[in-house]
Order: structure tokens, then sequence, then C-alpha cells
């Protein structure tokens, strides 16, 4: 996320085109022989043609009778037509009545407040439903001049009743703990004992509840010895050296901290004329701060979380917000991608030995299309192009494109978001967390992304913002907004996001936070007559969640390859099963599941439209529907 | 009888107006700067004269001497009268714009720019003054003051379409994208009452420019359809590239492959139809025809650090990774000298009487292959320090290379 000033990368030159302009300028009633004063009155310039543009009032702003900064502008709406879909969602009335917040009303106008929160679906309990996670954000203390106390909110875990309404379990459970101000949920299985566990990353900590496997939780950060005093939004577990055990990677972002809290306007002075100068404090660029190390934390034989970055050869500083780990080369084992904010993205490629080597521009998948970092937040990987090749999407500030990287072979990948539709919508987005997924069960991956600004006074963009819907046709992406459903055709705060089944009916749905706003759950009402097939695999001897799997269905006319990542979006966590949709004239012929340890198995013939349960080395099918 | 017709005579011709004999020293002056509007030296010499003849018009007559010497380039004495005459009321403003012009002439910038800051003060509706800010502003890249006086101009001079076109494109090369729109608009609104001003082919061209950074392309689109059919080629080549990004865009490739054959016919010199057909050559998947038309596009515009990056990436998916890792390169040492040429944009604003900074700018913009702005800077150089080596070498060697 970056407000770009006047030192930008992406200037070809300032076109000086001195005689031309200085000839143009000068004779335009200018005789410089023979000077005369002009003495002329100055008339009122004609109007401004500037779209104007009006923002919702957050409740926040109507709470403390702040005047909304961007209310003179509407929510950000192409005028390019979309094409019509059949995607459809529905806002689910009965979601967890929760929001996140972020303690603006404060008014200390800090970074962490621009990050909100994320989102974990998973199941807790083991009753086969999802259920929901939301992390919930803090607040900062009154004292404007000594305003360095900043503090939690607990996050709050929903537990799903299996008819699509939410009970609040948070305290039963044990995890309504508000040690710091909170940002990621990152759910996974951790010691393998088939119960899932929960991280809370945030500003000043992380919290690791591990799950009893009995409705409750227990914190152990202090007994697994993660690192104090960070800031952490991202992070991710993953089995990098295919022992069966998984390993942490951790993303930190800046240094901010309020002893290092410049005073940043709206817009930029040093440029802008004096009539359009604005000195109103806003949030700062991430520019304006250095960048923090990242940690990759591995058990050692007493159970406890020792850093081995150094020695993995995770040796750069980044301003780390999304992580993902999966394999993107396909060479077997489990890449670290790390979206950063106004700095090149990472690519930790695993050379297979313990170490990483980071080689994301050389890949092509450090920068944007013209060499330039980009303000990154989150990140998904899928196939869009169905060449059973993982793609890479990442989503980016205003006025950046949200990159596709398309995996072209060779462990290379090719910017193509010009290709594939994605400039056919406005740059005024502000994107955070996204998500491939076959929401309509044709066979190939659409994608969701939450948007919102992060300045108060957002230069030609509104801060709450529309979230964006695209289709896949034919692999280029297609903006559907108008046809999906009303939260598609509202502004929002958005944030993390995260898709599952949350009504076991075979479509993905999905889960947006917001800042201060209630979170919205989306159920998936998209009517079609094509199949489905979910799946949950279980390893062993690779690691119980099977983070790293390769799975590819075949049908009698296509392949679908989806993995079990580590990580992605922003903040958040997807459900854990393996979606896949097929269309409805097509036959599944086979599942091929390559394990985390490099073993295959074979399903030949699922059934279509169940959910099954796959555990490593089992020939046999298991149904559990 | 004779003495009262005398005294009422005499009454008569005092209370009409013109009847005296003699024009007043202040009508003498007024006349002699309509003769030096009209350039009508004769005129000028002749008041000139009367006005000598007269005690009380000692300032009037050197008024006037300084502008025939003017006239004649004789600064020195030009400069002889204006610094005794400049404090009288009447003619300060004309004086200080005489010293302004002898300033530039000799290539005394700093003090040009000195005084034109102080008639800006003192007379701060004098439209040639801010005129002369702007340019020389614009020269030394002080571009937020060529803003704040284009600013001045647009509000004395509201059927001026010049200084919104400048504003726009100041603003563009900022990305401010808004603002750009806006000052373009601004300036094609005016336009339309301003039969004299050329210039609105190219501010189509620079708007549909922004427009297609903000993904308008709809807006974009209008603006180039409204090329007039007398437009140059080049700007004519350039709109055929922009249009062939926006079909680009909208993923009608072969729409977009069409429209950048014609940019590249009408104008194969033209950087943006090589770069962008290979852009659409990497998108549609040929490596082997974007490389070329991306090495055709570096050979072109060698400043262009994009370039260098796309270039670099279709080596590497070629499997050339020699050449790969040395476009890399070439892509970050060039955004290294654009910083560094920001920066020293910057520090040159604030020091106006540093040549230096000015050599070094010119010689970031030499390696860039910015001639222009070479040749501009290390002018400005010689400005503040006439025998200074390096400018001078500076402009030869670049005089010479563009003569090859």
């Amino acid at each position: 996320m970056v407000p770009r000033f006047s030192a930008n990368f992406q200037i070809a030159m300032p076109a000086l085109l001195v005689s031309l302009m200085s000839l143009v300028i000068l004779t335009a009633g200018c005789d410089s022989n023979n000077p005369s004063p002009t003495q002329i009155e100055p008339k009122t310039p004609s109007p401004s043609n500037a779209t104007q543009e009006t923002n919702s009032v957050s409740s926040i702003d109507q709470t403390f009778n702040r005047p909304n900064p961007s209310s003179e502008l509407i929510s950000p709406e192409d005028n390019l037509p979309e094409p019509e879909s059949n995607l459809r969602f529905r806002t689910l009335d009965s979601g967890p009545d929760f929001a996140y917040k972020n303690g603006e009303e404060a008014g200390h106008v800090t970074m962490v407040e621009t990050l909100g929160g994320g989102v974990a679906l998973f199941d807790y309990n083991n009753d086969g439903h999802e259920d929901i996670l939301l992390t919930g954000g803090g607040t900062f203390g009154d004292d404007k001049k000594e305003a360095t106390q900043i503090s939690g909110y607990p996050p709050a875990l929903y537990q799903n009743n299996g008819d699509l309404t939410f009970t609040n379990v948070t305290q039963p459970a044990g995890i309504d703990r508000d040690d710091f101000y909170s940002h990621g949920a990152i759910t996974q299985d951790y010691d393998n004992d088939g119960f899932t566990d929960l991280v809370i990353t945030g500003y000043g900590g992380v919290l690791v509840f591990h799950n009893n496997g009995d409705g409750t939780f227990e914190q152990v950060a202090e007994q697994l010895n993660l690192p104090t005093n960070i800031w952490s939004v991202g992070a991710a577990w993953g089995d990098i050296d295919n022992d069966g055990i998984l390993e942490l990677y951790l993303a930190q972002y800046i240094d901010w901290s309020f002893a290092n809290h410049p005073f940043c306007t709206g817009r930029d002075q040093s440029f802008l004329s004096q009539k359009k100068a604005d000195d109103r404090r806003d949030i700062c660029s991430p520019r304006d701060f250095a960048p923090l190390p990242d940690f990759l934390l591995k058990f050692n034989e007493h159970g406890t979380l020792i850093d081995i970055s150094e020695q993995a050869g995770i040796n750069k500083a980044g301003k780390g917000l999304g992580v993902l780990m999966a394999d993107v080369d396909l060479d077997g084992d489990l890449d670290i991608y790390v979206t950063n904010d106004t700095v090149a993205n990472f690519l930790w490629t695993n050379q297979g030995d313990g170490t990483f080597r980071e080689t994301a521009a050389l890949c092509g998948v450090g920068f944007d299309n013209t060499g330039n970092a980009d303000g990154s937040m989150g990140i998904d990987m899928g196939d869009f192009n169905m060449d059973g090749l993982p793609d890479l999407f990442v989503t980016n500030f205003q006025n950046e494109q949200f990159a596709l990287y398309k995996n072209i072979g060779n462990a290379l990948f090719q910017h193509v978001s010009t290709a594939s539709g994605l400039l056919s919508f406005q740059s005024v987005y502000v994107g955070w967390g996204t998500a491939f997924m076959d929401a309509d069960r044709d066979g190939d991956e659409d994608l969701f992304i939450a948007n919102g600004h992060v300045n108060l006074y957002p230069s030609d963009a509104t801060i709450a913002q529309w979230p964006i819907a695209l289709e896949n046709i034919d692999s280029r992406y297609a903006k559907v907004n108008k046809s999906v459903g009303d939260y598609f055709t509202t502004a929002h705060k958005g944030r993390g996001i995260a898709y599952g089944d949350l009504d076991n009916d075979g479509d993905l749905d999905l889960v947006y936070s917001h800042i201060n706003e209630r979170c919205s759950v989306l159920i998936n009402e998209t009517a079609n007559e094509n199949q489905w097939l979910s799946l949950q695999l279980i390893g062993n001897p690779s690691n119980r969640a099977a983070v790293g799997s390769v799975v590819t269905l075949t049908t009698d006319k296509q392949f679908q390859v989806r993995q079990i990542k580590g990580g992605s979006s922003y903040a958040s966590t997807n459900d854990s099963r393996v979606f896949f949709g097929i269309p409805q004239n097509q036959i599944i012929q086979s599942i091929l599941i390559r394990w985390p340890d490099g073993t295959e198995q074979t399903v030949q013939s699922p059934q279509a439209n169940t959910a099954q349960t796959i555990i490593q080395s089992t020939p046999s099918l298991s149904t559990s529907l | 009888m004779s003495r009262l017709l005398f005294i009422s005579l005499l009454v008569v011709c005092i209370l009409q107006p013109g009847c005296s004999s003699e024009p007043t020293v202040d009508e003498l002056l007024q006349r002699g700067r309509n003769a030096i509007k009209g350039e009508d030296w004769e005129s000028v010499r002749e008041i000139k004269n009367q006005l000598a003849e007269r005690k009380s018009a000692q300032i009037e007559t050197q008024f006037l001497e300084a502008n025939l010497y003017m006239n004649v380039l004789n600064y020195d004495a030009v400069m002889q009268r204006v610094g005794v005459i400049a404090s009288d009321k009447r003619i300060r403003e004309d004086c200080m714009m005489l010293a302004v012009h002898c300033f530039t002439a000799i290539q005394d910038m700093p003090s040009a720019m000195r005084t034109l800051e102080e008639i800006a003060v003192e007379f701060p509706n004098n439209v040639d003054t801010h005129r002369l800010l702007i340019a020389n502003y614009y020269d030394f890249g002080a571009l937020q003051q060529a803003m704040r006086h284009s600013e001045r101009v647009s509000e004395l001079v509201p059927e001026d379409p010049r200084p919104d076109r400048l504003m726009g494109l100041i603003s563009k090369d900022f990305e401010k994208n808004e603002l750009a729109i806006t000052h373009y608009l601004e300036s094609l609104q005016r336009a339309e009452t301003d039969s004299t001003f050329d210039q609105v082919d190219e501010i189509r061209t620079e708007l549909a420019e922004v427009y297609i950074r903000m993904r308008k392309y709809q807006e974009a689109e209008k603006q180039l359809q409204q090329l007039s059919p007398a437009a140059t080629q080049s700007l004519q080549a350039t709109a055929f590239a922009y249009r062939a990004e926006c079909a680009m865009a909208l993923g009608d490739f072969v729409e977009a492959e069409e429209l950048v054959r014609q940019c590249i016919r009408k104008d194969p010199t033209l950087p943006d139809g090589q770069r962008i057909l290979g852009l659409l050559a990497m998108q549609t998947g040929k490596p082997e025809d974007a490389k070329q038309a991306l090495e055709n596009a570096a050979r072109l515009d060698p400043g262009n650090d994009r370039v260098f990056f796309q270039l670099s990436n279709v080596l590497r998916q070629l499997g050339e990774t020699d050449a790969a890792d040395a476009a890399y390169n070439k892509h970050q040492q060039i955004k290294t000298l654009k910083l560094e040429y920001i920066e020293l944009n910057v520090q040159a604003a604030q020091q106006t009487d540093n040549a230096r900074i000015r050599v070094r700018i010119a010689s970031i913009a030499e390696q860039l292959g910015d001639y222009q702005a070479a040749v501009s800077w290390y002018r400005g150089a010689l400005g503040i320090d006439p025998e200074n080596e390096k400018a001078l070498k500076g402009i030869r060697r670049v005089s010479a290379s563009q003569q090859q």
C-alpha cells in the first residue's frame, strides 16, 4: 500500500519541452523587446470538469461526529459494461455480528490502523462444519501527547451450527485474549494431532492457540518460544523439508512505532499547486519506514520453535504482508512467496537442501510489468488458464495493476494482467485479500478481491470501495459485480477474505472482514447443473494437513490441478479442503494426489457431487458423506 | 473693449482642453510609451528629444533613451539608465522588465530570475513576468514554481489555453492524473475561442495518455478520435499507439495489432509503437516477436528503463540468460540515474546559482538520451558560469552527436 510521491520510478522523463514551451508561452501576447505592463482583473476560471463522488459514511465517523473525509465522493464504478454472469452470492443475515475495530477514532493516524484483520474458516471441533474465526483489531490510548498505549481486542470464534447460523464460542473456547493489536488469523494443524490450531498475528507479538480437541484452546506461544515484540500480519505453515512436521513463516512489516510516527499530509505538497495543497494529517507511506526481517521457524527436538532464517538463507528484510507456501516451481518442495509493500516481492525458492534462494526478480514475479515494485498486499495461487502450471495473483495499491503472473514453465512467470482483462476496470482500487476459487463450478478458477483505501484523504479515490468479482471466461477475467449480488455493489473497507463451503452444499462461499464494519458472509447461490467434488486430505507420513499436496483431477475432457497451500489471501485462511468444479457434461476419470513426501496416490472414478476424505497410503476411497 | 475681448479669449483658451500649445511631460511620456509599443523608434527618438529640452523631464528622457538603447542591444547603456530611474513609480515596472531582458541577454539568469520574482511581488498582475518565470522555472526543473506562476497566468488571462496546457503536462509527468485531466480539459475549453492556438491535437493526445493510465479507455478513445486530419504524423502515430493500448486492455488483440502496425507505418521512429508491439507479442505468447520489437524500442528510446525490463523478461523466457541479465542491469542503471536526476532537479531549483549541479543534470540527461534536456541544462550552467569547461564541452559533444 502506498501513496506515490514525486520521486516516482515510473516517470520515464519529465518532458522538458524547453524551446517549444518557452516559445509558446512567451509569444502569446508577450513582446520581449517592448514590455508593457498589463493590468487585467482576474476572472473566475471555468469550472473544473473533475467528477464528483460520494462515499458511504462509516458508523465510526457518525459516532464521533467527524465529517467523512470523502463524503463528497461516490463509490467507484466502472462505466464499462459488464457481461451477464450466473454467479450469485447472497449476504447472510445470520452471519456473525462482529466487526474488526481499528481504533481510528483516537485520531492518531497510525500505520497500524490501516492493515485491518483477517478471517479463518476451519472446523475447530471436527463436527464437519466450517467455523469462522475473525481477528479483533485494537485501539490506542486517548492521550494525544503520550499516545504510546496500543491495545488489542480479542478475536471471535463463531461455531457453525450447521444451518447457517453461528454461535459465538470465543470464551468457552478460551481464545478471548487481547494481548496485542491483532491482524492475521492463520489456522493449521501444526502438531499433526488431527485438530486445527490457530495463530493470531499482530503488532507486538504472536499468539498460538493449541486446539485441545475438546472445543477449547490453550495459548502456547511462550512455550513454543515464538518471537515477541514483532509486527506480523501474514504467516503460513508448511513442511519445507518434507519431514512431516510443519514450519512457520512469519512475515514482518515495517519499523513503525509511536517513537517513529512522522506527520504526513494527505496530498503531495512538494509538487501540487498551492491552491490544492492539503496539510491535513494522513497515513504515511510505507516508504517512510525501514523494512523488517521475516522469520522462518522450525520445531526442534524439544517441541519448541527455533529461528532458522539465517541458516535457511532467508536473509532479506521486506515489508511483508501476504505469505503463501506452495510448490510454485513444481519441483516437489514448498516455496515461499511474500508480498512486500512498496519493495520487490520475495519468492524464496526451496533449494531442496534446507536453504532458500530469493528469485522473484529472476522468475518474473517481483515487480510489475515495467520493473517497479508495487504496494503488494494479498496473494493467491491458482491455475487460471488450466495448463497445469500454478499461476500467482497479487493485489496491489491504487494506480497499480493487480498482478497476474502466468507460469510459463521452467520456474518463469510472465505478467499478463493486460491480456487477462485485469486492466478493464479502473485503477482506483486498493486490493487486499484475494481468492482463486471456482465459484460457478465450471472448472476454471474465478477471482474475488477485497478492496479499501488506507488514506483518510485519498486522491482520486474513495476510502470504502467495491470489492471485485471476476469471472474466468476462457482464461480471461471479466468484472461481473453488477450480476453477483448486493455486496459487490456496495462500498466497504475490505481487508481479509476467505472461502469455504459453509453449508456443505458443494459450492464455495466467502467471508469478508472489514474495518469498523460487520463482517460479511456470502453464501454461494450460483445455480447451474455443474458438478463438484471436495477432498479432505490426511497425510501420513506426510504432514497430516497435507500442505504441499498437488491434486490433479482428470475428466474425459480436461484436467484441473490444485494444491493445498499454506497461507495465501491476506491475513486469512481458507477452508482446508480441495474443491473441484466440473462442467455438467464431463465425467470424472481419476484423481491423482502427489503427497508432500513425493508419493503418489490415484483414485479412480470418484463419485461426483460428494465430499471425500483421502488418507495417504490408503488405496481405497473413504467417503465421509 | 479690446482688453475685455483679450481676457475672454484667454479664459476660453484656458478652459478649453487641448488648447495649450505644448504637451505636458506626462503626455509626452505616454506618447513615448505608445511609440515603443508600436516599435516606432523614430517617434520615440523625437519624443525623447522633446523631453530632453525640459529640465523637469530627466527621468522620462532617460526612460525613452533606455528603450532606444534596448532596441540596439546596448545593454550597458540600458542598465546605466534603468539603475537611476527605476524608483519612479510610473515607470518602475517597465524599468524592471528592461533589466530582466538585459540580464537574460547577457546570460545572467540568477539576476534575471531575482528581478522577475521582485516584479511578480510588486506587480502581481504582470502577465509577461509570470510567463517568463514559467519558462525559466521549467528550464530549471523547478516545476512547483512553474505551476504556481502558470496558475496565475491562467487566472489573469482566462481566455489563454496555454498555461493550463503546461499545468496539464507537468501534472501528467508527475502522475497527478486527476489534476492533469482538469487542466487539459480547461485548456481545451479555452482553445475553442482561440483560433491562434494550435496545440489542441497535442493536448488531446496527452489527455488520452492520462485516461489510459486511469484505465478510462472510452474517454481516451473520445479524445483520440477528435484529432484533426492536420495533426502531425508523429501525433497520429502516437494516437494509433494509444488506441492499440486501449484495444489490448479490452482484450481485442487483433484490433490492437492492426492499430499498432498503423502507428509504426505512420512513424517508424516512435518508440511507443515498438514498445506496444512488444507488449502485445508478450501478452499473446510470441516471445521472439516481442524480443525484436523491444530491441527496436530500446534503440529508439535508450533512456527508457521499462523497455529494458520487459526486454530482460523476454530474453529470459527465450533462454538468453546473459543477454537478459545485461538488459536487467541496464534497466537498474537507468532507474538509478533517473532517481538521481529527480533529486538533483529539486536541488537545482533551490540553488539557482549552482552551475555544478546543472552540469551533472545535463550529463545524466545526455546518458539517458534526452539531448534537448542536456543542452538546456548545460546552457543553464553556462548562464551561471560562462566559462564552465564541462558545460562547454558537453554542448559541443551533444551537438556533434546530433549531427552524426
